[in-house]
């Protein structure tokens, strides 16, 4: 469990340069809601009573763990357009206490009440795609891409109770559930299961002592192929074991005659085309400079439309040296747990280089709850001296 | 560039320091229903042979079936095998005349003579007296038509006819075969006038005639035309005509023509004690043949019973059998399926029993060739009949068969404890298919446990039981017979057979005497195989009893495979217990040689259901029996069959509980595992 709390958080650094350059971006974020690492580290390799308690007490009505990869290869050209190759990977997962409960305890310490497991969510996407940027205004810059989609997988349940009579007697369940996935089989992930499209928008005003950023991006579509699985359970089903007509006859054909049909309603399955709208991402950030200890400071929020249940919030100190650029700063909401954020950049002449992460709480063991890893370097070609003393740009979002 | 490197550094030994995580582990407890079941009365039962009558107060009275013994066709009819040999020694063997033609021309003597100048052809002249104008041998070639034969019977024909234009005299000749010294034949003619002729007959009874015969011819003297005239024609001849008919030959080497050489009718009767049978349909079997001839020559022998009809068609066989060797024999085998045919047993004319009429006959196939055939010669038949009936018909006789049956008793099976019956009845019922009448006695019925026999004694047994005769039914094929049904009362008023049963008997033994046809007056009996004679227990019992630790014990194959963590688990039977007999449960984990792996069992009872002012059950109690398990050992991987053991008591102990169809007991069996997570 230990390791499920290994996070990484990558922001996408807006590139805006009058010279010609090529970039490298990465990020890889694993986070949960709910545990800390100081939980997981003080509680033994054999989970007793007292540990289950401490689990659960950190637990909300929802919870969510939350796991994000992205990569972008970009070449940007002084004429203001740009072409990137991006992934994009994300998986989320939000559960309920009860469903945890169930896992730590097992039914038999709750007989007689019911468990209610929704709201329960599942999603993971992976896709490529091929971005070209043109500036459109002196503010504003689109983007169009192509997109490729790999994998994909989208579960929810509007309901979900379980219920084990107070003898053990019986066992009741309802579900409704909808569910949509491509075919996992085979061991090629980049295997090609769907296509699509999607653009942005991105707007920037820099004046004196500010600087205004807002986008949108990822507002598009994927057309999952035919060999997708689609998925309606709307089922209600009641088990008080195996009716045996001849007790003394009992054999394991009667096992799977019922297993089969428990089995039924999960197999009530059609294989068609999906069309998935891609999650879309809201930016804005506000950066002001200062002349106080520190160069700048800025605010900023991001929600990713279908995924995050909360806004996600910010607000980070900049500081520039001659060489050196950091930024220190804080966040709430989103799928993530409240956490410090911190990014560091060392710029050469023509190579500038970023590390950054979401998750800065690594010294705080009570509140470390994710890990994330943010990467950054990028090459300019020009021959004009750079000698940049602007604060660092809010990179991490 | 330097400071780039030392950052790097310093963040992959951030990275290489990390903590490593273990897998945590976790117990979780999970209870779940497995299975549950309704169990009555009827369920109990475990075969066909146990069935529950629902009585007009809804009470129940079991009724347990068992056929005592069965006696069908085979063992009441049996036709023997019957096996009969016939040896056909050749009567006669028929052999066709042989006539030979010789010819003397009066050319031929003329010239012998040197006279041809003094009696030219086609003249006309005095023929001087010559004496002595012909000597000469004759060869007789008859080897185309034997070689050699000794004759039984036989007629040698010498003629001579005298067609030269002189008479002849003092004519000397002799018949031999040729090389022999002893003649067949002599014969002397004086005169032979021209025109005339002669003729001699020989009997042939034991000569032994070769193929070249020949005939001397000693002396013949020409007479003379003198003083006529006479045409001198040189064709004119001597005639001697030899003719052997009404050839018996006793042996010989000849080419004999096609003949027949036997024929046979004859009976082949079954010895059926005292059955008179009349009719019978064989269900299997068949003839075997076995040929054997001496004979150098084909025999082709067409063997029938025209007694024996399949489909109308009589059978009819035909068997080749080749030339035997020169000095030995030749045998030929062959079976022929009697499956289906229906056989008349009552003879050729139609008035007798147990009869099957035959017939044989054998030819000669002639080959063309050279045979040696002897009136020594024979041929012999073995025919085998060995056939199964499907039906016989005719009086079956009047038999008495003796026997003791022994029965396996299954009722009380895997039961054990004691109970008391308030009432019982057994009936013996036989069921006769057979069209004949009879009489059981039965002399004495006994129960036997591992340790203890007792016997029925009463009035039952001074009685005997008369068996009507079924009747035939000719228009069903798959219900030949209606069967006649004869009861015989066995109940508490006759006899202790009460004491018998609640023996709990694993043995019943019958000792019997059967007659068949005891008034010895049915001629128009039938026998179906599959409808005999059978005698079927009914023991009828009110499910009105007392029970003490009475123990149901079941053994049933396992099934099942668990999971390999199974490891912690408690079982839980919930029981509904609506019968007025309380309960203990015992399960037994067995290996699959029956050894007892593990035991669980609980000291809980389940407790009987209260009985209402009516006697009956109102209300049914719930129990909870909980069995701990500790599949520590992997016992479940081995453990190939479980056994159930219910010890029951009525509850009251001291009265008779009625036992109602609609009682019923509700078990549910819930598990109660511990789980451990990647432990």
């Amino acid at each position: 469990m230990r390791r499920v709390l290994t996070l990484v958080l990558i922001g996408i650094q807006t590139v805006s340069a009058q010279d010609s350059f090529l970039s490298y971006q990465g990020q890889l974020g694993l986070f949960n809601s709910s545990f800390s690492s100081e939980t997981l580290f003080n509680s033994d390799v054999y989970w007793d009573d007292q540990d289950k308690q401490n689990i659960l007490a950190q637990l909300g009505n929802e919870n969510h763990i939350y796991f994000l990869v992205e990569n972008q290869l970009k070449y940007g050209n002084k004429k203001n357009w740009s072409l990137a190759l991006n992934q994009k990977s994300l998986a989320s997962f939000s559960y309920p206490i009860d469903l945890l409960e169930l896992g730590l305890y097992g039914n038999a310490s709750y007989l007689g009440q019911e468990l209610s497991f929704a709201p329960f969510q599942a999603n993971f996407y992976l896709y490529s795609e091929i971005e070209l940027g043109f500036k459109i205004h002196s503010n504003f810059f689109l983007t169009s891409s192509l997109i490729a989609g790999h994998q994909f997988a989208s579960f929810k349940a509007h309901k979900a109770t379980f219920f084990t009579a107070e003898n053990g007697g019986s066992i009741e369940y309802e579900l409704d559930l909808e569910g949509h996935y491509t075919n996992f089989e085979g061991s090629n992930l980049l295997a090609v299961n769907g296509i699509g499209a999607a653009l942005g928008l991105y707007y920037e005003q820099e004046l004196d002592q500010q600087l205004l950023q807002l986008s949108i991006s990822d507002i598009g579509f994927v057309v999952w192929d035919e060999s997708t699985t689609n998925l309606y359970i709307d089922a209600n089903y009641q088990f008080e074991g195996i009716n045996v007509e001849n007790l003394l006859d009992f054999n394991e054909d009667i096992i799977k005659d019922e297993l089969d049909s428990i089995e039924q309603p999960f197999n009530a399955s059609a294989k068609e085309s999906y069309n998935w709208k891609i999650p879309a991402l809201f930016k804005v950030n506000y950066q002001q400079k200062i002349d106080f200890f520190m160069n700048a400071f800025s605010v900023g929020a991001e929600h990713r439309f279908g995924i995050y249940t909360d806004l996600f919030l910010y607000a980070n100190l900049h500081h520039n040296r001659k060489k050196t650029k950091w930024s220190i700063g804080y966040h709430t909401g989103g799928l993530e747990r409240n956490s410090l954020q911190f990014s560091f950049s060392l710029k050469g002449k023509k190579t500038e280089f970023q590390l950054y992460t979401r998750q800065a709480n690594a010294f705080i063991p009570d509140q470390l709850y994710g890990i994330h890893l943010g990467f950054g370097v990028k090459k300019t070609f020009s021959t004009k001296k750079t000698d940049d003393q602007s604060p660092t740009k809010d990179t991490t979002q | 560039m330097n400071k780039y490197l030392i950052i790097i550094l310093l963040f992959a030994g951030l990275i290489s320091c990390k903590h490593e995580l273990e897998q945590p582990s976790w117990s979780t407890q999970w209870t779940a229903p497995i299975a549950y079941s309704s169990l009555d009365i009827h369920q109990l039962k475990k075969d066909s042979t146990i069935q529950y009558d629902t009585l007009e107060n809804s009470g129940l009275q079991l009724v347990y079936q068992q056929e005592l013994f069965n006696l069908d066709l085979d063992s009441l009819v049996k036709i023997p095998t019957i096996g009969t040999t016939k040896n056909v020694k050749l009567d006669s063997i028929s052999f066709a005349d042989i006539n030979i033609v010789y010819p003397t021309s009066l050319g031929g003597i003329i010239t012998g003579l040197g006279a041809g100048l003094l009696l030219p052809n086609g003249s006309q002249a005095i023929i001087p007296p010559y004496q002595n104008v012909l000597q000469d041998v004759l060869p007789i070639d008859a080897s185309s038509y034997f070689e050699q034969m000794i004759l039984n019977e036989g007629m040698l024909s010498i003629s001579l006819y005298n067609g030269l234009p002189t008479d002849i005299a003092n004519i000397e000749m002799i018949l031999r075969n040729t090389g022999s010294f002893s003649d067949i034949l002599q014969i002397s003619i004086p005169l032979l006038q021209t025109g005339d002729t002669y003729q001699e007959n020989v009997d042939l009874a034991g000569e032994t005639l070769y193929g070249d015969l020949e005939v001397e011819i000693l002396n013949i003297d020409m007479v003379g035309t003198a003083p006529n005239l006479v045409n001198i024609d040189y064709d004119d001849a001597l005639i001697a005509t030899i003719n052997i008919s009404d050839i018996v030959p006793y042996q010989g080497t000849a080419i004999f023509p096609d003949q027949e050489i036997f024929y046979e009718d004859t009976v082949v009767a079954f010895d059926i004690e005292d059955a008179w049978l009349t009719e019978a349909l064989v269900h299997n079997g068949g003839v075997t043949v076995l040929g054997s001839s001496t004979i150098q020559d084909t025999i082709k022998v067409n063997y029938s019973i025209p007694s024996a009809t399949f489909q109308g068609q009589p059978f009819e066989i035909f068997i080749e059998l080749p030339p035997a060797p020169v000095g030995g024999s030749v045998t030929e085998e062959h079976f022929f399926d009697f499956s289906g045919y229906e056989l008349d047993l009552t003879g050729k004319f139609g008035d007798t029993i147990n009869t099957l009429y035959t017939i044989s006959s054998g030819r000669i196939d002639s080959s063309g060739t050279l045979t040696n055939i002897s009136l020594e010669d024979s041929i012999y038949f073995t025919l085998l009949v060995d056939v199964t009936p499907s039906i016989v018909k005719g009086y079956l006789g009047s038999d008495t068969i003796s026997g003791i049956e022994q029965t396996e008793f299954n009722l009380f099976e895997n039961f054990q404890g004691d109970f008391d019956l308030e009432q019982l009845t057994v009936k013996l019922t036989t069921e006769n298919y057979i069209g004949a009448s009879a009489i059981v006695d039965l002399k004495e019925i006994t129960a036997s446990t591992a340790t203890e026999d007792l016997s029925l004694n009463g009035t039952a047994l001074n009685e005997a039981l008369f068996i009507d005769p079924a009747t035939e039914n000719l228009q069903s094929s798959t219900t030949p017979t209606y069967p006649s049904y004869s009861d015989f009362i066995l109940n508490q008023d006759n006899s202790n057979i009460d004491e018998l049963i609640e023996l709990k008997p694993n043995q019943i033994n019958i000792e019997y005497e059967l007659q068949t046809n005891p008034d010895d007056n049915n001629e128009a009996g039938f026998l179906y195989k599959g409808f005999g004679l059978s005698t079927d227990m009914e023991i009828s019992m009110p499910l009105s009893l007392i029970a003490q630790d009475i123990v149901l014990l079941d053994t049933t194959s396992l099934s099942v495979d668990f999971p390999d963590d199974l490891n912690e688990t408690t079982f839980t039977i919930l029981v509904n217990n609506g019968f007025p007999l309380s309960a203990k449960i015992k399960l037994q984990l067995l290996d699959e040689n029956f050894q007892v792996l593990e035991t669980l069992e609980e000291n809980t009872f389940v407790e009987a259901a209260p009985l209402g002012q009516n006697g009956r059950v109102t209300q049914a109690v719930e129990s909870q029996i909980v069995f701990p398990f500790n599949n520590a050992n992997n016992l479940l991987d081995f453990a190939k069959n479980i056994s159930f053991e219910v010890s029951f008591n009525s509850v009251p102990n001291t009265e008779f509980v009625n036992i109602y169809s609609d009682y019923k007991m509700e078990l549910k069996l819930i598990a109660n595992h511990t789980q451990n997570i990647n432990q």
